[in-house]
């Protein structure tokens, strides 16, 4: 299977296999926590239950939230509250603390009462962040990784298009009862070629959101290296002005909330609404108070308006709308971010996602066996890649599914070794997936079916544990709408039920195509050193 | 919302249909789902071109839906999601696209005779 001429086919061949196999492991990552990304916020619902609140009626005031909130926050210089949605429809509140840190609180739209929450980073905070920045924020290493596997999932797109060379004749054809080698490729093939699109897409798209990472000149020299003036102009960043230690009271929130709706519907048609209200230098006299409206629910750009209000006086200071050319960018930033109102579009980013996964699982796959010696003695560099592929593939998706069910099983004031309840899931999430690798450097190709086995059992008691630790099992969350813990639970119970069935597949295959066990093999080659010609080859 | 609901069908139901044409004017698809003893198998003639209209009538409903922004995303993942269907069917179950195929050959038996 691997080609040895010279031609641009071979040369294509040689790029997809080597980048590929390298950048697998990376890829999958980025593709599996960003397909569980797209339901980030229902990922929260269900391991923060007490967000599990009905939706909120109505308009809620800021007002009443705010004075709510600074009984516990105190006095900040940063209080950046997140609207509440179908989706979520707790108030999200991000605050900076007087250490300087940034602080998450939820509090309840109606009441205005803060919620006291379980401790846990969830889909917002683990799972998206994972998905663009692999948690390495040493000198940005993570971004700088997943920029480069991005662009090498291009390169891998049109590498694959130039090697396949039946796209249209092939196009619909899977032939599993076929040797292994036949399948794996015919449904690579296939699980490429029908979301090609969308990788093209959600690759291209993730690049450009990071585009000042990779580019700074490209911001820097536009404006003469003075950022604050770049993220202004292109995206109605407010600097704040240094608090001036003189103290005052603050406007009306709720009128200046009304007042930058009314102006930003008349530029569009159709109502826009504000789903950022953040209150910058509060009780001072410099005090602001920001809106943008960043994911409206029926357009696909993001961010397109911001306006800034003087916090005493009311006077509105910057009234920002998107320039054309951020407008383009923003929208296919939005296409990507996919937080607009349209469930089986969303629904569908989600399955696409996971056959992007599987693409590039089954690259790996088709890889091992065009590799894999019949009589069962794979080549160092075969194990090797088997064993990365095994934990970088079931080894993640055990290690999210020990991530949801240490979620239901960690008591509230839970703290060891000097992580908080958070970092204790973060921790069972690193160590499950260490010892992923581990385990299937240690069994061969049996870890495959171990790990699949594995998920199915946590899968299926991260759902039972949801309905004994909170009481909201399947008919309970139907019947009181709560669709993001019912979506979540049956999503969990379907990917148990795959990874069983799975499983069992890959253990009756194993079984079928590698008779001889380890141990039938030594004892075969015993006697053939004792008696040589007595035993058949 | 019951218009969102039926639009949506159409382009879902127009997407698998034409992914089922397209792949059913193709001659190896043909002969794994043809039944040899009644229908020997021939390639259809505008087995093709009404698998393209079709799934431009998908395109159609999805952009009558939601209009061309949400459409341009919309319609890849719907036409990926059928074209995804169709080669699973054919794999598994090929029966289940004769239907398709007995419309199909009694114009060119009729054209025949």
């Amino acid at each position: 299977m691997p080609r040895n001429g010279t031609g641009f086919r071979d040369a294509m061949d040689w790029l997809h296999t080597w980048f590929g196999v390298v950048l697998a492991a990376v890829l999958f990552a980025v593709f599996w926590m960003g397909s569980l990304s797209v339901f980030d916020r229902e990922i929260d619902r269900w391991m923060i239950p007490e967000t599990r609140l009905p939706a909120s009626p109505g308009d809620i005031s800021y007002d009443r939230l705010l004075q709510s909130a600074l009984t516990r926050t105190g006095d900040s210089p940063y209080l950046n509250f997140v609207a509440p949605d179908a989706r979520e429809p707790s108030v999200r509140l991000y605050y900076e603390t007087a250490a300087k840190t940034f602080e998450v609180l939820h509090l309840d739209p109606r009441s205005g009462q803060v919620i006291d929450v379980t401790d846990s980073l969830a889909g917002t905070g683990f799972i998206f962040p994972f998905h663009f920045g692999l948690h390495i924020g040493w000198a940005d290493l993570g971004y700088w990784i997943v920029g480069f596997a991005a662009l090498s999932m291009l390169l891998l797109l049109i590498s694959g298009l130039f090697i396949h060379r039946k796209i249209i004749s092939e196009f619909f054809v899977f032939r599993p009862t076929k040797n292994p080698r036949r399948a794996l490729l015919d449904l690579h093939n296939l699980t490429s070629l029908i979301g090609l699109p969308f990788y093209f897409l959600i690759t291209f798209s993730g690049l450009l959101i990071f585009a000042f990472l990779y580019f700074p000149w490209a911001g820097a020299e536009p404006f003469d290296g003075d950022a604050a003036r770049l993220y202004a102009e292109t995206s109605g960043a407010f600097e704040p002005a240094p608090r001036t230690g003189e103290a005052a009271a603050l406007g009306s929130i709720d009128a200046m909330k009304a007042s930058a709706e009314a102006m930003w519907s008349a530029r569009v048609d159709g109502p826009v609404e504000a789903d950022i209200v953040r209150v910058i230098n509060h009780g001072d006299a410099s005090a602001a108070v920001y809106f943008r409206s960043t994911f409206p629910r029926h357009r696909v750009i993001l961010s397109e308006h911001v306006a800034v209000f003087d916090g005493a006086s009311g006077e509105l200071l910057s009234d920002f709308r998107a320039g054309p050319v951020r407008r383009v960018s923003a929208w296919i930033e939005g296409a990507h971010f996919v937080q607009f109102g349209h469930w089986p579009l969303r629904w569908l980013y989600f399955l696409a996602g996971l056959s992007g996964c599987a693409m590039i699982a089954l690259g790996q796959l088709f890889w091992l066996h065009a590799r894999t010696d019949r009589s069962g003695a794979d080549p160092a560099k075969v194990r090797v890649v088997r064993a990365l592929t095994v934990g970088a593939v079931t080894g993640l998706i055990l290690a999210t599914a020990a991530f949801f069910l240490v979620n239901r099983l960690l008591p509230a004031p839970a703290s060891w070794l000097g992580l908080d309840r958070a970092g204790l899931e973060v921790a069972v999430f690193a160590c499950v997936w260490i010892l992923s690798f581990v385990h299937a450097a240690l069994r061969g190709r049996a870890a495959w079916s171990d790990q699949a086995y594995a998920i199915a059992a946590l899968a299926s008691l991260a759902v039972l544990l949801n309905w004994a630790s909170t009481g909201d099992h399947l008919v309970a969350t139907a019947t009181q709408g709560l669709w993001s813990v019912l979506g979540m639970d049956v999503v969990l119970l379907t990917g148990a039920i795959a990874a069983a069935t799975a499983a069992l597949r890959l253990e009756r295959e194993r079984r079928a195509t590698a008779p001889e066990g380890a141990i039938v093999r030594s004892a075969r080659r015993g006697a053939q050193r004792i008696a040589p010609g007595t035993t058949q080859q | 919302m019951i218009i969102d609901t039926l639009l949506l069908l159409l382009a879902a139901g127009a997407s698998l249909v034409g992914c089922a044409c397209l792949a059913l004017s193709q001659d190896r698809h043909l002969l794994a789902v043809a039944d040899h003893r009644r229908h020997p198998p021939r390639t259809p003639r505008h087995t093709r071109s009404l698998g393209w209209y079709l799934l431009a009538t998908s395109l159609l409903a999805c952009t009558l839906r939601d209009g061309g922004a949400f459409a341009a995303l919309l319609w890849p993942l719907v036409v990926g999601t059928s074209a995804f269907a169709v080669a699973l069917t054919l794999t598994y179950r090929p029966e289940l696209m004769r239907p398709l195929l007995g419309m199909k050959h009694d114009t060119s038996q009729a054209r025949r005779t």
